[in-house]
């Protein structure tokens, strides 16, 4: 008994200590201060999310529909947060190394881990669900209350399963190592899913007007989610058909059956496995001897080759690729931001009606003003994209790596970081410039291209502009990146600087000769700040050696 | 001869914390330094002075003729410097890393290939130049930091407990490196807490404590001032304010 209170309270006490990813990502620019209060926070932003749930009443009133709605939001919510949670206390790994070697008894380690387990899960699901569990009490009483709260308890014993279920098949897949990039990856194609629906499904609802009605589609019946809605209705409402006779029963036995298959499919390998993944990496000396990908390299180094001088530049340019490419902070940071401007994009587009492709050629060929803005918008949008990634670049976790600048003779350390600009341009504004040029060309005909190019070379002299204000930082080399009062204001002004580009170019759109001299006028600018920015000298570099 | 480093009246302060107290050093060419002190005394802050690291600080580090605080890119051209188990851009292979150390010092890129490829075979490491490092072993990281602190071949070779984290063959390796790359020339300052190391390897023995230099001279020298003994004993003598002898007894009471 006194070592599950010890146990349990150890591991409660580092719960609350523990920043969750949704910390992570706002304390890492402010401070270190400890975090004590972990739990507390989680569960009222789980509380805030619970309020949010209650919009799905609003779909219909159908409560089926709307409680399908609710435990898909429910499960795949949960999910999301428990996938980053599963090596910490659901298969908590430190356990191997630190509880197991002494003596405690097999029953209690057993015990206290399913009690962590209980005590986490709860702590979340709890919160999310007693807005909506009000709101059924207020509408339908207490027996529907009553319903409610096993089909909860159901619906995270669900979700606990898919969470074993994906951590053993993609362990099956891959190596411990790419699981980390996976994971990485999952949460960011989330963060701009979540963003995608926060945009789009207003709309939704708006347009259902409140005759969505879930069982009209018979697919639907395959959706474990279903179930348990029509599980809850068929109780409450004490009406049965073929349909609930055969979902009560899944709702009950299906999670329960699933996880303890699950449970007992656990080969010990899987432990091993999730050892892995925490403890980091494996390095032995038998490390098989591997060959340069050579492909890759040569598009960037055909890159270097052309646009920078050799030497520190062509060296800033070929490090700050390969960093981009392969850090995964980096991508944690920047790739999220550029999906939000992607989904931002597309939800402007279709905003109006559905436009029809002759009427948007016509509108794009310069005779309407909407036409105008929006072949416009897309060159100088990606000027935000370029600005999330600009940040990315000086911003790392393996700051301290930055010595590397402070111990060797660099005289013009704005060489380098001409070139991480230049990698950055490459990177994410190329392609872009490529796929809008083609297209816009593709619809309109070459009359468009004109405009276009100038479009472009003036998002160069914008990203030049910027750079000049803001990356003042050697790559890679600081972790606090704090905005004072100055700086703001520089960005600003260089924000309403690019605006008045745009202002500008949409008003000369029409008259070509001078689209072509501008052309001319505003590459050139770009090429005379940018070579500003190659011969800064240290009195201009922010970063400094720290040792922190 | 001209000392080839030289450290005049130099003061350090974090703060209100002084941690550097007047420190004067000549160190002449050829000579192979070993800089000793216990934790908190104030090596690095020297060190990071001699490597230009640190510019804030009061009186004067001459390097080869050049004023770290005036001239830092001279003096880093021809200092090279081994920090201890520092951290790495690891998502790079040691190729990678090497070459970008190569080209910040100014190096050309054929000779960064060719001497890349034969020190790293002489660590053993030939097979894994392609291959990122954050798979690598703490000795094999340091061994890439040793290859990238001697890549330029430099003239002044600073040394920062050069030997963590590797194994009894390389350390071996190391030791014999340092005394023939003394014997070509070179100037060598190795700061480290392997008292039989800098007993073997070193021409002189600087003793830092308290960021003051509290000793200065030969192996024999010392001796002959604290009787003789291990350099261990010595630094015992001149550095422990309590007899580290009860230290241990005082543990062994806990179990009383």
């Amino acid at each position: 008994m006194q070592h599950l209170e010890a146990i349990l309270t150890v591991k409660l006490m580092m719960d609350d200590r523990r920043p969750s990813s949704f910390h992570q990502m706002r304390k890492q620019q402010h401070n270190k201060k400890e975090i004590s209060n972990a739990t507390l926070w989680g569960m009222l932003s789980s509380l805030f999310m619970g309020l949010f749930y209650l919009m799905v009443f609003t779909m219909s009133d159908d409560y089926t529909t709307n409680l399908t709605l609710f435990f898909t939001l429910f499960i795949v919510l949960l999910s999301l947060t428990l996938i980053t949670d599963f090596t910490n206390v659901l298969l908590d790994v430190r356990d191997n190394f630190i509880i197991l070697p002494k003596p405690v008894n097999d029953r209690t380690f057993v015990l206290s881990r399913l009690l962590h387990i209980i005590i986490h899960i709860s702590k979340m699901v709890l919160p999310i669900s007693i807005p909506t569990a009000v709101f059924i009490t207020v509408q339908k009483g207490f027996v529907g209350f009553i319903l409610f709260i096993p089909l909860v308890i159901l619906a995270t014993l669900f979700t606990v399963f898919l969470i074993n279920a994906f951590y053993l098949i993609i362990l099956k897949i891959t190596t411990p190592e790419k699981f980390k990039n996976i994971i990485s990856y999952i949460q960011i194609a989330f963060a701009i899913g979540i963003y995608a629906g926060w945009q789009v499904l207003p709309r939704m609802i708006a347009k259902a007007n409140g005759d969505f009605n879930i069982s009209k589609y018979k697919w639907m019946k395959l959706l474990p989610t279903y179930w348990f809605a029509n599980a809850w209705n068929s109780l409450y409402t004490f009406t049965f058909n073929s349909t609930s006779i055969v979902c009560i029963p899944l709702a009950t036995f299906t999670p329960i059956v699933l996880l303890l298959v699950v449970i007992k499919y656990f080969a010990p390998s899987f432990n091993q496995k999730l050892t892995l993944i925490t403890s980091g990496s494996i390095a032995t000396n038998t490390l098989t001897p591997t060959k340069e990908n050579l492909s890759k390299k040569n598009y960037s180094e055909w890159w270097a080759k052309l646009i920078t001088k050799s030497g520190t530049e062509r060296m800033g340019f070929l490090f700050t690729w390969k960093m981009m490419l392969r850090s995964r902070d980096f991508k944690m940071k920047v790739y999220p931001g550029i999906g939000y401007m992607i989904v931002i994009i597309f939800v402007m587009l279709f905003r109006e009606k559905k436009v029809s492709l002759t009427e948007m050629s016509a509108a794009i060929a310069g005779q309407t003003s909407s036409g105008r803005i929006f072949i416009l918008l897309i060159i100088y949008f990606s000027s935000l994209m370029i600005v999330t990634a600009l940040g990315g670049i000086v911003m790392s976790d393996k700051y301290k790596a930055a010595w590397i600048y402070f111990i060797t003779p660099i005289s013009n350390p704005g060489e380098i970081i001409a070139g991480s600009i230049k990698a950055v341009t490459v990177m994410f504004f190329f392609p872009l410039a490529t796929i809008a040029l083609v297209v816009s060309t593709g619809f309109i005909g070459f009359s468009v291209i004109p405009n276009m190019i100038l479009a472009i070379s003036n998002q160069l002299f914008i990203i030049t502009i910027m750079s000049m204000s803001s990356v003042k930082y050697l790559p890679f080399s600081t972790t606090l990146y704090k905005p004072n009062f100055l700086s703001v204001m520089k960005n600003f002004t260089m924000m309403i600087i690019g605006g008045l580009v745009g202002i500008i170019h949409f008003f000369i759109y029409p008259y070509t000769w001078l689209v072509l001299v501008l052309i001319v006028v505003s590459l050139m600018a770009t090429y005379f700040l940018f070579k500003t920015i190659s011969r800064y000298n240290w009195s201009k570099i922010i970063s400094e050696y720290r040792e922190d | 001869m001209q000392p080839i480093i030289s450290l005049k009246n130099i003061y350090k302060n974090y703060g209100s914390k002084a941690v550097l107290k007047n420190i004067n050093l000549d160190i002449y060419p050829g000579q192979v330094i070993g800089y000793i002190g216990p934790n908190g005394a104030g090596k690095s802050t020297t060190v990071k002075i001699l490597c230009g690291l640190i510019s804030d600080f009061q009186g004067e580090a001459i390097i080869k003729g050049f004023d770290v605080k005036k001239n830092p890119v001279e003096v880093k051209s021809v200092i090279g410097y081994v920090p201890e188990l520092a951290e790495l851009y690891d998502v790079l292979t040691p190729n990678e890393f090497l070459n970008i150390m190569g080209e910040l010092y100014n190096m050309p890129s054929n000779i960064i290939e060719d001497r890349m490829h034969t020190m790293l075979a002489a660590f053993g490491l030939e097979g894994n130049i392609h291959q990122r490092m954050d798979t690598f072993s703490k000795g094999m990281k340091q061994k890439v930091l040793i290859t990238s602190g001697l890549l330029h071949n430099p003239d002044i070779i600073i040394l920062d407990e050069p030997l963590s984290g590797l194994d009894a063959n390389s350390v071996i390796i190391i030791k014999d490196l340092i005394s023939k790359l003394a014997k070509d020339g070179k100037t060598i300052f190795y700061c480290s807490h392997m008292m039989d190391v800098v007993e073997k390897v070193s021409d002189k023995i600087v003793l830092i404590n308290e960021g003051t230099v509290i000793a200065n001279g030969t192996f024999e020298e010392l001796q002959q001032q604290q009787g003789n003994n291990s350099l261990e004993n010595i630094f015992a003598q001149l550095t422990s304010k309590e007899d580290l002898g009860n230290a241990a007894d005082k543990l062994m009471n806990a179990f009383k």
